[in-house]
């Protein structure tokens, strides 16, 4: 590695531990290496900009950000969460329940973690801690982790970019994510059931069965969604993007004009959100572009297969290392950044030892979630904590079982890669 | 200040509404005629580009964007203080550095166009300049200003 590439790391670095903005570090790292290689400096906009006018499918991001958005705004996340609370309130530690419930049925709506926990995931904070029901850590641990479901099951923007780096199939990706998802669900409601009981949380009163059909009819349209969204996208109709747009817009007209939730102001301040939203991603996505171009003019993809070769491993010993090396990034550093550097360094890798990049996709973005929600860097405890004043210490103690339970689960997915591919081979996928 | 705040915000929803309208109108006219305009997925790139830009230059303050709570917090408020102006000043010096090539590489761009619309890829890409401009107004406020530091 040359002398300019090793500045570049060194001002990115030195930048992000200085606590500054990690996009703006990446890009200020890429000028340090073209600066010092004697380049353009003009070179790092030109990738920039050269690369956000030719990456339509990431267009979706700033989409499924402003649907999140809309419904949160739009009283849709209140009505989901009435309808899990019919579901699987009544059960003990029915509360933590209905939250697991409700961030699979909002995660067929969004493709954002964060957006899960600062929508439903307050709503269910809010009600787990009304009179001291719940400890709030607990109620906050739960939305946190259930936050990541929001990414597995589709749609996905994590996947999305994976998709756009590694050129596998968006439809097939969102697919394989739908079981592992369903199973990070089954994995937490049992730990709630185990928690509740040793714990003795309380139980609510059970919605009674003759109520159903009012609440369902209550949910019933937001329900409908993930058909829309996930239909229009494997019936071909529409793309990835176009069918994020359609989403915002179908959240957009029950906002609006079925349940009245949102007038012009609140519009406007939802698409200011949604701009600002937009620009702090796309500028880690900005940053990824340059450091990218460092990477392949340095030849370092290449370097990084050679070294993966002399190892000698196998599928499963590259997806081991591979893991590892994820876990581990994944507690300092930004899930973009990861996803938009480091993945396409092992994608020819993967290739390279048979292992299906469908498969590996999935299994990196559930690895991703766990870096949400570990410290030092985990988005979800930052945001969860900033919002409702718990110290992260506190949560990340109620998380442990959650954050065990995932990893347990991110070992499952690696032996048993058909629990990934059997839906989208299903539909037709083929490596 | 305020007022110019909120024309900024104002200007941002501009913007998402025109990405968002663009991408609407693309799936109307895919169903209504069959085969998407080629112009609105054009729009879109180019409103997604002054999106990103124009949000993060006017309405995203430098402490929005996100960073690493590993190192800094563990000094006392003043030593807190000088490291976060350290790393922005190694910041600044990074955007102004570049500053004269950008703008040249966007004066070039005046020449070409974009496929569709036919409109001057340096007018297009032009937001990027008040961008890179901004990143560097807005990291030498930071640093003469004082006030707590930003922790989270």
């Amino acid at each position: 590695m040359s002398f300019a590439l090793w500045l570049m790391l060194a001002v990115f670095a030195g930048i992000v531990m200085l606590r500054g903005p990690i996009g703006l570090a990446m890009i200020a790292g890429g000028v340090a290496y073209l600066g010092s290689s004697g380049q353009d400096l003009g070179l790092a906009a030109e990738q920039i900009l050269n690369s956000l006018l030719g990456s339509f499918v990431l267009i979706a991001v700033p989409m499924f950000i402003f649907a999140a958005n809309v419904m949160n705004a739009g009283t849709i996340s209140e009505r989901i969460f009435a309808f899990a609370h019919a579901l699987v309130g009544r059960f003990r530690g029915g509360l933590a329940q209905v939250n697991v419930v409700a961030s699979v049925i909002f995660s067929g709506m969004s493709g954002s973690a964060i957006a899960d926990a600062v929508g439903p995931g307050m709503v269910e904070i809010e009600v787990m801690s009304k009179n001291g029901r719940y400890p709030r850590a607990f109620a906050v641990a739960v939305s946190a982790a259930s936050a990541t479901i929001g990414p597995i099951i589709p749609p996905s923007i994590p996947m999305l970019l994976y998709a756009l780096v590694s050129g596998t199939s968006v439809g097939a990706l969102f697919l394989g994510g739908v079981v592992p998802g369903l199973a990070m669900a089954a994995a937490m409601m049992l730990i709630i059931a185990w928690v509740a009981r040793r714990r003795n949380f309380p139980l609510e009163a059970p919605v009674s069965w003759r109520e159903f059909p009012r609440i369902l009819a209550r949910s019933f349209l937001p329900l409908l969604m993930p058909l829309v969204l996930l239909g229009g996208i494997y019936s071909g109709a529409f793309t990835a993007t176009e069918a994020a747009a359609v989403a915002a817009l179908y959240a957009l007209a029950l906002a609006i004009f079925v349940y009245r939730a949102l007038d012009w102001r609140g519009l406007a301040a939802i698409l200011a959100d949604s701009t600002r939203a937009t620009a702090m991603v796309g500028v880690i996505i900005c940053g990824a572009f340059v450091f990218n171009y460092a990477l392949a003019a340095e030849q370092v993809p290449a370097r990084v297969a050679d070294w993966f070769t002399a190892l000698e491993l196998g599928p499963l010993g590259f997806l081991a290392v591979a893991n590892l090396v994820f876990l581990t990034l994944g507690c300092v550093l930004d899930t973009t950044c990861l996803l938009l550097v480091l993945v396409p360094l092992l994608v020819p890798v993967a290739r390279a030892v048979g292992v299906d990049l469908v498969h590996f996709g999935v299994v990196i973005v559930v690895n991703m979630m766990i870096g949400l929600l570990t410290p030092p860097y985990g988005v979800l405890l930052f945001v969860l904590s900033g919002l409702t004043g718990t110290p992260v210490r506190t949560i990340v103690r109620e998380l442990a079982p959650f954050i065990l339970a995932l990893a347990a689960l991110l070992v499952l997915l690696v032996l048993a890669p058909s629990l990934v591919l059997a839906l989208p081979r299903l539909a037709g996928y083929a490596p | 200040m305020e007022t110019l705040k909120r024309w900024a915000d104002l200007v941002g929803a501009g913007l998402f509404a025109v990405l968002f309208l663009a991408l609407v109108l693309q799936v109307v006219r895919r169903f209504v005629f069959g085969v998407p305009a080629a112009w609105t997925e054009e729009l879109a790139a180019i409103a997604f580009i002054w999106v990103i830009f124009w949000g993060a230059a006017f309405t995203l303050p430098l402490e929005a964007h996100a960073a690493v709570d590993i190192f800094v917090p563990r000094f006392g408020p003043s030593a807190r203080r000088a490291l976060y102006a350290l790393g922005l000043a190694a910041l600044a010096i990074g955007f102004l550095w570049a500053l004269p090539g950008t703008a040249d590489y966007l004066s070039f761009m005046l020449r070409e166009r974009t496929p569709v619309l036919g409109w001057p890829l340096g007018v297009v890409y032009s937001v990027f300049l008040a961008f890179a401009v901004m990143v560097i107004v807005r990291c030498l406020a930071g640093i003469v200003r004082r006030g707590p530091p930003p922790v989270k």
